[in-house]
């Protein structure tokens, strides 16, 4: 009995080190500022329900939509523009949509969906892609979704924990700067 | 929008392998625990695509 259900299972090993898990990857991350007095009324799971997301970071157009069951009308959307096609794409299996479907999609959800080319900025400004999450970080940051933790928190995390710092910091603010002009650009029209 | 300090933040970061994800979600979760924040919570997974 054990047998026949564990072959109904394909096992894999976990690879730690995230850039090897491969594949489209998704995190949730949560956070209550104060803990009531009432539990049922306090953050409990690490597991996000479904279209209760206040914010996505997206570092793909279409991980956006793979991942598009938490959103709702309340939530923000923050897009890196370039396309990353997985490989059922490179293979022909399936087609790539366009940017202009992918927004159209999402605006099904909310008004709050905003494009920016991170991965450019990243490479024009630090002639590397490394800097992109944390481009997306600043733009994040501009939607006012990421409440009580100041820019200042994240600068010493950064320089407590990553690697060339100045660079991140810079590319923090940089994503600030530029996640302002977009959404001020946005909200006028 | 303004929050009040009992609310549940939730934040969805989505994308491929090697794209800073998982440094992104904890770099939050650690800047959380310096703004005093009570509960951070996080989950990270992926979907390998078999052709």
């Amino acid at each position: 009995m054990e047998a026949n259900l564990i072959s109904h299972f394909k096992y894999k090993r976990f690879i730690h080190g995230l850039a090897q898990r491969e594949g489209a990857i998704i995190s949730h991350t949560r956070y209550q500022k104060r803990l009531t007095e009432n539990p049922r009324h306090n953050l409990q799971s690490s597991l996000i329900c479904f279209g209760d997301a206040g914010l996505y970071i997206c570092m793909e157009p279409v991980e956006t939509l793979r991942q598009g069951i938490y959103a709702s009308n309340k939530t923000v959307f923050v897009i890196n523009k370039r396309d990353i096609p997985s490989v059922t794409v490179t293979a022909d299996l399936e087609k790539y949509p366009s940017l202009e479907k992918i927004s159209e999609i999402l605006k099904g959800y909310s008004n709050e969906v905003y494009f920016m080319d991170a991965t450019d900025l990243s490479i024009n400004t630090f002639n590397s892609n490394q800097q992109v999450n944390l481009i997306m970080l600043g733009f994040a940051i501009t939607t006012e979704k990421l409440p009580f933790i100041e820019i200042e928190h994240y600068e010493e995390v950064i320089k407590e924990w990553l690697r060339e710092p100045d660079s991140n910091i810079k590319a923090l603010h940089l994503g600030i700067e530029k996640g302002k002009e977009i959404i001020s650009f946005s909200n006028a029209n | 929008m303004k929050f009040k300090e009992i609310d549940i933040i939730n934040i969805v970061i989505a994308g491929t392998a090697g794209q800073g994800v998982i440094t992104l979600k904890r770099l939050i979760e650690f800047a959380a625990q310096k703004a005093d924040i009570e509960r951070v919570f996080g989950s990270e997974s992926y979907i390998s695509f078999q052709v």
